[in-house]
């Protein structure tokens, strides 16, 4: 039988590195997904007039990657910290779901449209981009109210 | 009237006082507080990024403040209404939290940053575009200050929750904190603070 003492996990046991770790977790998805949101109002045609959704892809998606890397360790240790609660919390099921479609929708259909730049399906994927992680923050947040 | 009654009748005003007690409405505020930090805040530390020459490098930095301006002002009025709308429900618990102080003065750090940087930085766009590569260092220095002062009002905004206040002891003397033991039983929602 797998035996994990919640106590010996620091995020538990130091005063300081649990709010630390969720300071990380939310700079970082401001960063990533502030610049899927650029490329999205792009997209839908609402900001950024004089460059291609093309240009704002390839100059932000370092940062985006880099962002998504780190919230997703941050959130894991997160997790760590109290597994099966989480694992039994729906908010977490629901927002964890939408996070692995915004991430797989991210890399496929609106990496594609965006390089593209077609100005009818840009305005459906920019939409759906916007709805998809605005429901993953809603759905993190909601973790702590159920 | 002391500072405790002023925020006590505050909190005591009747959609406040609603806010506080409901079910739902509290967390959609809060949740729209957060995803406005996601949305906006990306875009404001993306601008700052842009000033030191390290994201957007192929837009102008003129591009990039103007065209985000309208969009990082609506951002700033859907945060800065859901936290007032947070705060001042809670005003007597909160008033005397440092975190909350603290995010309270980096905010009003943000105007003087405005107010500072506005002629050199954010309306002389055009003039820091023809210097081409080399960003001018007043452009860098307001876009370090920027992230320092945005990064620690998320911090302390998360920190506020993780706050108590010292209790008095059998004597009055004020009592240290100490880390309680995590009780492992105890549901999630009686862990994760707000």
């Amino acid at each position: 039988m797998l035996i994990y003492d919640l106590n010996a996990n620091p995020l538990n046991s130091n005063e300081w590195a649990f709010p630390l770790t969720e300071c990380f977790h939310i700079t970082s998805f401001a960063l990533s997904i502030g610049t899927i949101v650029l490329v999205d109002l792009k997209l839908l045609g609402l900001a950024m007039k004089r460059q291609t959704s093309a240009q704002l892809l390839k100059d932000t998606s370092l940062w985006t990657l880099a962002g998504l890397i780190i919230v997703i360790v941050s959130g894991l240790m997160i997790f760590s910290s109290d597994p099966v609660h989480y694992y039994y919390n729906y908010a977490f099921r629901f927002k964890v779901f939408m996070l692995l479609a915004a991430i797989i929708f991210n890399y496929t259909i609106h990496r594609k449209v965006a390089m593209s730049g077609s100005p009818g399906a840009g305005k459906v994927v920019g939409a759906a981009s916007l709805l998809m992680w605005i429901s993953v923050v809603y759905g993190g947040l909601w973790i702590a109210f159920i | 009237m002391t500072a405790a009654q002023i925020s006590q009748a505050i909190q005591d005003v009747g959609f406040l006082t609603y806010i506080r007690e409901s079910g739902y409405t509290y967390p959609i505020i809060m949740a729209t507080h957060l995803a406005s930090i996601a949305a906006f805040g990306g875009l404001i530390l993306l601008t700052d990024l842009r000033l030191l020459g390290w994201a957007l490098t192929d837009c102008s930095i003129t591009d990039v403040v103007k065209g985000l301006r309208p969009w990082k002002w609506l951002g700033f009025c859907i945060m800065v209404t859901c936290g007032l709308l947070l705060g001042l429900s809670e005003s007597n618990k909160y008033y005397g939290n440092p975190y909350f102080q603290l995010k309270m003065f980096l905010l009003l750090m943000v105007a003087v940053h405005a107010i500072v940087f506005r002629p050199t930085v954010y309306k002389n766009t055009e003039a820091l575009d023809r210097a081409g590569a080399a960003i001018p260092s007043v452009a860098k220095a307001a876009a370090t200050l920027s992230l320092v002062i945005w990064i620690g009002i998320a911090c302390c905004g998360r920190w506020i929750a993780y706050y108590e206040p010292p209790r008095a002891g059998k004597n009055g003397e004020p009592v240290t904190m100490r880390v309680p033991a995590p009780d492992t039983s105890a549901p999630l929602t009686a862990k994760l603070r707000r």
